[in-house]
């Protein structure tokens, strides 16, 4: 169990104008569970992988427990092999020439450990994973899902303090994926290492993580547990990026009804601000349970979307959608003429640089 | 393959380009010849046998000639004296790049150089002191001036040549017919753009045949030549390549292209005398133009050198000498070549050079230096005349 | 996603800039610790050496006096002259030249390429997509053109449709009656087929493997659209081959500036010169001056053609990203067309491969060409004893010389083929890997330049460059190695091209796999990255042995003494004017290039497709 922690890491790739990572500050606890999570493109992965140490970056300072294994000021740089992390690829890499023992034994082996400890560490590994009858089969001859094990198997074997996972689980089918998580869930739990994965899937982060790292254009956008970034977006990209169906934003000075009333509930209440959100969860479809300070917005329904255990219903005001979600089976039919309403406590709130507003609560 | 140590010379460039290539050439000549020595030969006191003692205390020997017949020439001489030889055939090109390069680089692989490129050897080879030219003592008698300097060792005859089975006589009796409308397209030699022989033996033409191209023209048409060009050898070359000759590769094609059988219309052709040898093996009805004026053909020379830097100057002498005598030029001479040893009898071969020698265009060395300057300029003319 | 206002953005990245000159240093240190970047450099040296010192002194010759030219140039030797430009450019011959063959080698390249792209396209697309009967078969054996050495299509041609203008043996057309008329017989007309049936094999070897690799989804999706077979092709897979084609025309628009063989033998009849005629004219009359600045042009020209290849490459990137997963590609049924194609890609193979081989062994098997009379065939040329030829009086087989020929070209040719190989996936290692981009992009330029250069011209260059000794390096000449070192930098092209292709299908990731689990460099190379690459390496091997085997221009200019391989003893035996043997000896030759690549093919399931880096 270690801590990581990064100083003001940047890297810019040659022939790159703008820097991939850009003064990326982070500190993962011991026996944390992190997840880097961002749209493509958005630093994530280059973090991780400088944190294991196939790249470097070019500004800034990157400690594991106490070793300095990145200093860019001090000139030290401290290469993949010797740092003892682990790193489960997004494609797995597993190398097909060898069997899954031989890939899960190459750790060990390259530890130069006895021969029968080798044996035990990949049987434990294998075991672990459930996974030691295919000990002898080539990873061509292996499923997905169990490709994926072995990937895992083979870094456990070699008992690195730290686990990195690259999207671990992007080339999964759903229900392999529900499976998985529910392993890493486990091994954890199991093995409390210090854990940090990268995901472009808010669904995995939020049930996986201990806490969450939203990035984009190669900086922090926000780090919190994964409520608290839900509940209380730190700006409109956070916001917008989390969440399924997406947040209903109502940009001020918009076109059509629904942003003339949000307008006029801003005057009213003497806010400064350039947009509110309203997760789909926060739109009520119920106007008789509306309170006094709440926002009402009159919308029509356009399509009802059942999803198994909720519904998603599709509302519009003429000019553009809105998005609800129910628990229970809406009382509305498709073409009716509704009042939707938020409680004000659940209305985010975003100046113009998109930051949050803080004082909601008060002006309220 | 044996060894050499190479001489260190000054380490001259570090990993550096060519460009220093070149101009580090002059500087890393090796030392002159044994001046003692070559000029004691040349006169009366030479003695065989003490030569051969003293060869036979030397290494083992490499030579190069343009025709792989050198291989059973080494194979005969290694046999006789017990000296190895190793023969190695080597376009004239090439021999001199090589000499040149083995020479500079101190690591003389070719002992003995027979070259046919006599211009590019007197002007190229021997005023750098790569090779140089020795004439034993007991031979030189026999051998004329025009061939001692650079040492001559054969000369190769090519013979104006026609298809037998369509025509009785030669068809042409004059080379200046060849010019003529009736010869369009009908006479095959070797492309003398690509060929310095052939270059070298029109600018001879122009030095030694003057007279008798003029002459050969008043018979041929009854009248004077008149003409823009330099000489009459101009002309003639002008219009024999704008009679669009057919052009091959090789002499072997030219003869392929006279001597086939089942022709109709046959062309004429200018053949090496090894060639005819194609009348056993292949069949080809092949003849010597007869009684054409001025000449049957032309003659181009070899020459023999000895590598300057050679570790084995006695044996490459020794060689040199084999190879002037009847027995060591035999697997030369016995296709037609001619020996520059005017003692050796011309042993009898398919185009029966011994009966034609007094009508072949001879070659001088002194015209070399000409020949040399002048090979653009040939073959700038062949190249616009026949454009 | 505003989430930056304009401002931010500018002082960061001034910030930015300011940490990325300070940083430029430790960059430099960071990159220089990576195993690539050492062996790319070791790679820059030692091709340095091989290639590009060869090439600036072949230039070079161009610029300086060469011996013997004192006199016409009025300069010492090696001093910089302007005579060979002029020359060259600007005098009486110039358009005879140079600015006619010019003009003759763009017409002759650029023909020859839109030949065989129209017949190669199409027939990969039958051998990948189509259910053509047998088309596994022909996958293989239309390739077999490319093992010819390219003058034995010139051999068949002119000995099937030479007319009365060269003289000589009646040509096959002639004993049947007819006389082809000098337009078919000689001159561009032939050079541009043969080309064409030359270069097929790069066309279909690239494009098939292209077509392979292409989605089946790309063409279902516009079939569901509902466009029509002719509609996809032309718009969906045809701008989708398009880097694969770009590649095949970069590859024979250079070999076509500079095969010389094919050109000298139809083109001398019909007057009819190309830049490699001239070159080797002045080659071969010591005009080293002229040699270089006629080489220089065609360095010049294929240069050209590789930017355009790269630069469209680099356009047409976008669209490998597309492809990722997706289902294998499905057959096209041809219905009633079957027969049709079947009919025409058997007669592309009866053309390309059955008629230049038929005629070469016809040749060994008849005692006088063109006679079809049964007491005319023999196997004495095979097998025989005693035969009259006096230098060489045993058949081909039964000859000692041609076994020992045979044993040295292997064992020569094979080695130089395994450096090759070795070395190319070690550029490719470099491209990859190396944190410096510019190292990898350099070796690639640098590796490609052989293939831009005349044979002749290079072997000229070798020859006159490592005679002498060079620093730390002893004088080669006159080794063997010399000869394995020109084989090795003359066929570093596909082997780079191939070694790049094969590390970037790899990727880092089997690698990165292995360092984080705290393997060092020499072990990751040993056991995951070598391992991986053995049929890549065998691929890389391939080509340059095919090649090998048959290359003749390097081989003679700087064969040694005692070391006969079996280019040099044909061109012996035709020196003799053993015709028969000497076309014996190149079956011979073609034999063991088609049985060493069957044999890599099987043993280590290589593939020329990748060996050509396609």
């Amino acid at each position: 169990m270690l801590r990581i922690s990064l100083e003001g890491v940047g890297k810019t790739y040659p022939g790159n104008e703008r820097p991939s990572v850009d003064g990326v500050d982070l500190e993962v606890q011991p026996g944390e569970f992190l997840c880097l999570l961002g749209p493509s493109g958005c630093g994530k992965s280059t973090t991780l992988r400088m944190i294991a140490g196939l790249e470097h970056p070019d500004t800034g300072r990157i400690t594991l427990g106490e070793r300095v294994v990145d200093d860019v000021a001090a000139g030290t740089r401290l290469d993949a092999e010797r740092r003892g992390l682990g790193l489960v690829f997004q494609n797995y890499a597993l190398w097909p020439h060898l069997t899954v023992r031989e890939n899960v034994e190459f750790g060990p082996a390259v530890q130069k450990l006895p021969r029968a400890e080798r044996r035990d560490r990949a049987h434990e590994a294998l075991a672990t994973l459930a996974i030691s009858e295919l000990a002898e089969r080539y990873p061509s001859a292996l499923s997905g899902g169990q490709q994926q094990r072995v990937a895992i198997a083979r870094t456990l074997a070699a008992r690195p303090q730290i686990m990195l996972l690259d999207e671990p689980l992007s080339n999964l089918d759903a229900r392999l994926r529900l499976e998985m998580r529910a392993e890493f869930q486990r091994l954890h739990r199991q093995t409390g290492n210090t854990m940090v994965f990268v995901t472009h899937d808010q669904f995995e982060a939020m049930t996986l993580a201990t806490r969450i790292v939203v990035m984009d254009q190669g900086r922090i956008q926000q780090v919190g547990t994964p409520l608290e970034i839900y509940n209380r977006p730190a700006n409109r990209f956070v916001a917008q990026f989390m969440g399924n169906p997406p947040i209903n934003i109502l940009e001020r000075g918009e076109p059509g009804a629904a942003a003339q009333r949000i307008e006029s509930w801003f005057e009213a209440r003497g806010l400064d601000v350039a947009s509110a959100g309203i997760r789909p969860e926060d739109l009520r479809l119920q106007p008789q349970l509306a309170g006094p300070d709440a926002l009402d917005l009159q919308l029509e329904v356009s399509a009802l979307l059942p999803t198994g255990g909720s519904w998603i219903i599709e509302l519009g005001d003429g000019t553009r959608r809105f998005f609800a979600t129910s628990q229970q089976r809406p009382e509305v039919t498709c073409g009716q003429r509704i009042t939707a309403w938020a409680a004000s406590q659940h209305i985010h709130l975003f100046d113009r640089a998109g930051m949050r507003h803080q004082p909601l609560e008060v002006a309220a | 393959m044996k060894k050499h140590q190479p001489h260190r010379i000054a380490a001259i460039t570090g990993l550096a380009l060519g460009a220093l290539l070149l101009s580090s050439c002059a500087g890393s000549a090796p030392a002159a010849p044994p001046e003692e020595q070559a000029a004691g030969d040349s006169t009366g006191d030479f003695n065989l046998q003490e030569l051969v003692t003293a060869a036979q205390a030397e290494g083992p020997i490499t030579v190069y000639d343009s025709t792989s017949k050198i291989e059973t020439m080494a194979e005969e001489f290694t046999e006789k004296y017990g000296i190895e030889a190793t023969g190695v055939k080597v376009d004239a090109a090439e021999a001199i790049e090589k000499v040149t390069r083995e020479a500079q680089a101190g690591n003389v692989v070719g002992d003995v150089v027979a070259i046919s490129d006599l211009p590019a050897l007197k002007n190229q080879l021997l005023p750098n002191s790569f090779v140089y030219s020795w004439v034993p003592g007991d031979l030189a008698e026999s051998i004329p001036e025009s061939m001692s300097d650079p040492l001559v060792m054969i000369t190769d005859p090519s013979f104006f040549a026609y298809n037998t089975e369509v025509h009785d006589t030669c068809p042409a009796s004059n080379i200046w017919d060849l010019t003529t409308e009736e010869f369009t397209g009908k006479l095959a030699f070797q492309d003398p753009v690509g060929d310095n022989g052939y270059l070298d033996w029109f600018s001879q033409l122009e030095g030694f045949g003057e007279e008798e191209l003029r002459t050969a023209y008043r018979q041929a048409f009854g009248e004077e030549l008149e003409t823009d060009q330099d000489s009459a050898a101009a002309e003639w070359v002008a219009r024999l390549a704008a009679n669009n000759p057919i052009l091959t590769k090789s002499s072997e094609e030219a003869s392929e292209a006279v001597g086939a059988t089942g022709q109709e219309d046959p062309p004429m052709g200018l053949i090496s005398s090894a060639k005819f040898r194609n009348i056993d093996e292949k069949g080809y009805t092949l003849g010597v133009c007869e009684g054409l004026s001025p000449w049957v053909g032309k003659t181009a020379p070899k020459g023999i050198t000895i590598a300057t830097g050679t570790d084995s100057p006695n044996a490459a002498k020794l060689f040199v000498h084999y190879a002037l005598t009847a027995e060591g030029i035999a697997p030369q001479i016995n296709d037609g070549k001619i020996s520059s040893n005017t003692d050796i009898t011309q042993p009898a071969d398919p185009a029966n050079v011994g009966a034609h020698l007094d009508a072949l265009f001879q070659f001088d060395n002194a015209g070399l230096d000409t020949d040399w300057a002048n090979r653009e300029k040939w073959q700038d003319l062949w190249r616009t005349a026949s454009n | 996603m505003a989430v930056d206002t304009p401002e931010r953005e500018r002082s960061t990245s001034r910030e930015h800039l300011a940490i990325r000159t300070g940083t430029l240093h430790y960059r430099a240190k960071v990159a220089l610790r990576h195993p690539a970047t050492l062996i790319g450099l070791v790679l820059i040296a030692l091709f340095g050496y091989l290639i590009v010192a060869p090439v600036i002194s072949l230039l070079l010759s161009g610029l300086q006096v060469g011996f013997g030219d004192e006199a016409k140039t009025g300069a010492a030797a090696g001093d910089f002259t302007g005579y060979y430009l002029e020359r060259v450019f600007d005098s009486p011959v110039s358009s005879i030249i140079f600015y006619g063959p010019l003009l003759n080698t763009l017409l002759v390249a650029g023909s020859s390429i839109l030949l065989a792209l129209a017949i190669g396209v199409p027939v990969a697309w039958l051998l990948s997509r189509t259910d053509l009967p047998g088309r596994r078969w022909f996958s293989g054996a239309l390739i077999i053109p490319y093992m010819l050495p390219a003058w034995t299509f010139a051999l068949a041609w002119t000995t099937i449709f030479k007319n009365r203008s060269s003289a000589g043996q009646l040509g096959w057309m002639e004993a049947i009656g007819w006389e082809p008329p000098n337009w078919l017989a000689y001159g561009p007309l032939p050079i541009v087929v043969i080309f064409a049936l030359h270069f097929i094999p790069f066309v279909i070897l690239l494009v098939t493997n292209a077509m392979k690799n292409l989605p089946g989804e790309l063409d279902e999706a516009a079939k569901m659209l509902g466009a029509t077979p002719w509609t996809r092709w032309r718009r969906i897979t045809l701008p989708l081959m398009r880097p694969a084609v770009l590649s095949a025309a970069t590859l024979m628009f250079a070999k076509a500036i500079g095969e010389f063989g094919v050109a000298y033998v139809l083109g001398m009849p019909a007057g009819f010169q190309v830049l490699s005629t001239t070159l080797y004219q002045s080659i071969s009359t010591q005009q080293a001056g002229v040699a270089g600045v006629i080489a220089a042009v065609m360095v010049g020209l294929g240069a050209i053609s590789l930017m355009v290849d790269i630069r469209f490459l680099r356009e047409a990137r976008r669209f490998t990203t597309l492809s990722g997963r997706s289902g294998a590609s499905r057959s096209a049924s041809l219905g009633r067309w079957r027969g049709v194609a079947w009919g025409a890609t058997a007669g592309l193979f009866f053309v390309s491969v059955i008629v230049p081989l038929g005629t070469l062994l016809l040749s060994t098997l008849m005692r006088i060409p063109g006679n079809f009379s049964a007491s005319n065939f023999t196997l004495d040329y095979w097998i025989g004893h005693d035969l009259p030829t006096a230098g060489f009086t045993s058949g081909v087989l039964v000859s000692a010389q041609t076994w020992a020929a045979a044993w040295n070209t292997i064992w020569m040719v094979g080695l130089a083929a395994g450096i090759t190989g070795i070395l190319g996936l070690l550029v490719g290692y470099v491209v990859v890997r190396c944190p410096v981009p510019r190292l990898g992009n350099t070796l690639r330029v640098i590796t490609f330049m052989p293939y831009l250069v005349p044979g002749i011209a290079f072997a000229v260059a070798y020859l006159s460059l490592f005679a002498v000794p060079r620093g730390p390096i002893p004088a080669l000449y006159g080794t063997a190695a010399i000869l394995i070192l020109i084989m090795v930098a003359d066929e570093m092209p596909f082997a780079s091209r191939a070694g790049v292709s094969a590390m970037m299908q790899l990727g880092n990731e089997p690698e990165e796999a292995a360092q984080s689990l705290g393997a060092r460099w020499s072990r990751r190379m040993r056991t995951i990255v070598i391992p991986l690459q053995r049929s890549a390496l065998a691929s890389a091997t391939l080509l340059p042995f095919i090649s090998g085997v048959q290359g003749l221009s390097l081989v003679i200019i700087l064969a040694t003494p005692g070391t006969q391989l079996l280019t040099t003893l044909s061109m012996t035996l035709i020196d003799f004017g053993y015709t028969h043997a000497a076309n014996a000896v190149v079956v011979v030759i073609c034999a063991i290039a088609l049985l060493g690549s069957w044999a890599t093919q099987r043993l280590f399931r290589s593939n020329l497709a990748a060996g050509l880096g396609g």
